[in-house]
């Protein structure tokens, strides 16, 4: 049985009509990660993803994106995870906030509005995707003994200076500078977490699946 | 000018007492003052008292539906609840699971766990679709520790699944824990 395959993920098109119950999408250069759902109230699929600090979107899939099933859930849970994008999407009108260390925020049980662990708490793009599942006892990956990588540490701090001269508040950037170094989890790597049938992954598979994932998209652009 | 009338009716949602399994409900009697914008409401719920007195066959309709809930649970049981409970079409079952997660989340928010367990104690795993059981596991999951029958819920919904040939430990995946 292949776990992960990486042609599961597929360009999604205007013409696409089988978009799944429930999936993930990167685009940006695969630097970007979103979960697709189908919302049946409305009838239409929709990508929902945290685009920056407080800004929680639900966008219409485009070509720039691509998806695949997300085969770490049955058919069953794909459609729980479905409602409870749906009911995040309601509960979090004012957005989620940018945070770049991973830590035992997630969304409340009690409204499923965001519930930081501590005041400047947040989500990348991708922990995110991590926290959606969390909430329902699904995890995609094994956080323990991530590896702390240079560039990841180049990229945070790169964060932080975007967060700065978006005017985010002082408090809330030198939090997160406080975090610079921690692990990160990449949106290619919980993508390909979210696609391998063989979820939650440690490091040791999402870091190289990841790779994959994001060589395909470049080629595939 | 009114006049007075006997008037049954049924007591309100979340004030009946706990009725033993499969009795009908229990009616007071009120005296009231009825006039002419009142007589709609009194007709009303004469006939609702007829078709609750004549129910024999729905009342086990009902319970057939709502497992061990008695009158009175069902009764307290919210309107979505019972609905979702009754659903019977998966595909068209995802809005109901997203109120299903906010309205549990509700009653976390008010620490009301003996609502959610009374909930819990609703399901009749056979009737219930496989979406909806599991949906009542991972949205009570962060506060199962506070709710006592949780676990039995898992039991009997992870024989259910493997009685309707479906992979427990997959579907379940997270919640064994």
């Amino acid at each position: 049985m292949t776990v992960f395959d990486v042609s599961s993920f597929a360009r999604c098109t205007a013409q696409t009509r089988s978009l799944p119950v429930c999936g993930v999408c990167v685009w940006q250069s695969a630097e970007h990660v979103g979960l697709l759902y189908r919302d049946d109230l409305d009838n239409v699929s929709y990508v929902l993803h945290l685009a920056f600090h407080n800004d929680l979107r639900r966008s219409t899939p485009n070509s720039t994106q691509f998806f695949s099933e997300m085969l770490a859930a049955d058919d069953l849970n794909q459609n729980l995870i479905a409602a409870v994008c749906m009911a995040i999407y309601q509960a979090n009108p004012q957005g989620i906030p940018y945070g770049i260390r991973w830590d035992e925020s997630g969304f409340s049980p009690e409204t499923g509005a965001w519930n930081g662990a501590t005041p400047y708490s947040g989500a990348t793009c991708a922990t995110f995707i991590m926290h959606v599942c969390a909430n329902i006892g699904l995890s995609l990956i094994t956080e323990d003994d991530w590896p702390r990588r240079e560039d990841d540490r180049e990229w945070q701090d790169r964060i932080v200076r975007v967060l700065e001269a978006n005017g985010v508040e002082q408090a809330h950037c030198q939090a997160q500078l406080e975090v610079v170094g921690s692990a990160r989890f990449r949106p290619c790597e919980v993508a390909a977490a979210a696609s391998s049938l063989d979820a939650p992954l440690t490091h040791v598979d999402a870091i190289p699946r990841g790779v994959v994932l994001k060589d395909f998209v470049l080629h595939a652009m | 000018m009114g006049q007075t009338s006997q008037l049954y009716v049924n007591l309100p949602i979340g004030t009946s007492t706990p009725q033993p399994k499969g009795k009908l409900p229990v009616l007071k009697v009120f005296r009231m003052q009825t006039d002419c914008s009142s007589s709609k409401v009194l007709t009303r719920t004469i006939s609702e008292l007829k078709l609750a007195e004549s129910s024999s066959e729905r009342s086990k309709r009902t319970m057939a539906a709502f497992g061990e809930m008695s009158f009175a649970d069902q009764l307290t049981a919210p309107e979505w609840l019972r609905k979702i409970l009754s659903h019977r079409d998966e595909a068209t079952a995802r809005p109901l699971l997203a109120t299903l997660f906010l309205e549990i989340g509700r009653k976390i928010q008010e620490r009301d766990y003996s609502a959610l367990q009374r909930w819990i104690s609703h399901v009749r795993v056979g009737d219930t679709l496989p979406v909806v059981l599991v949906g009542m596991l991972r949205a009570t999951f962060l506060v199962r520790h506070s709710l006592p029958n949780w676990p039995d819920l898992r039991i009997r919904v992870r024989k259910e699944l493997e009685d309707r040939g479906m992979d427990p430990t997959r579907t379940l995946r997270g919640l064994e824990i």
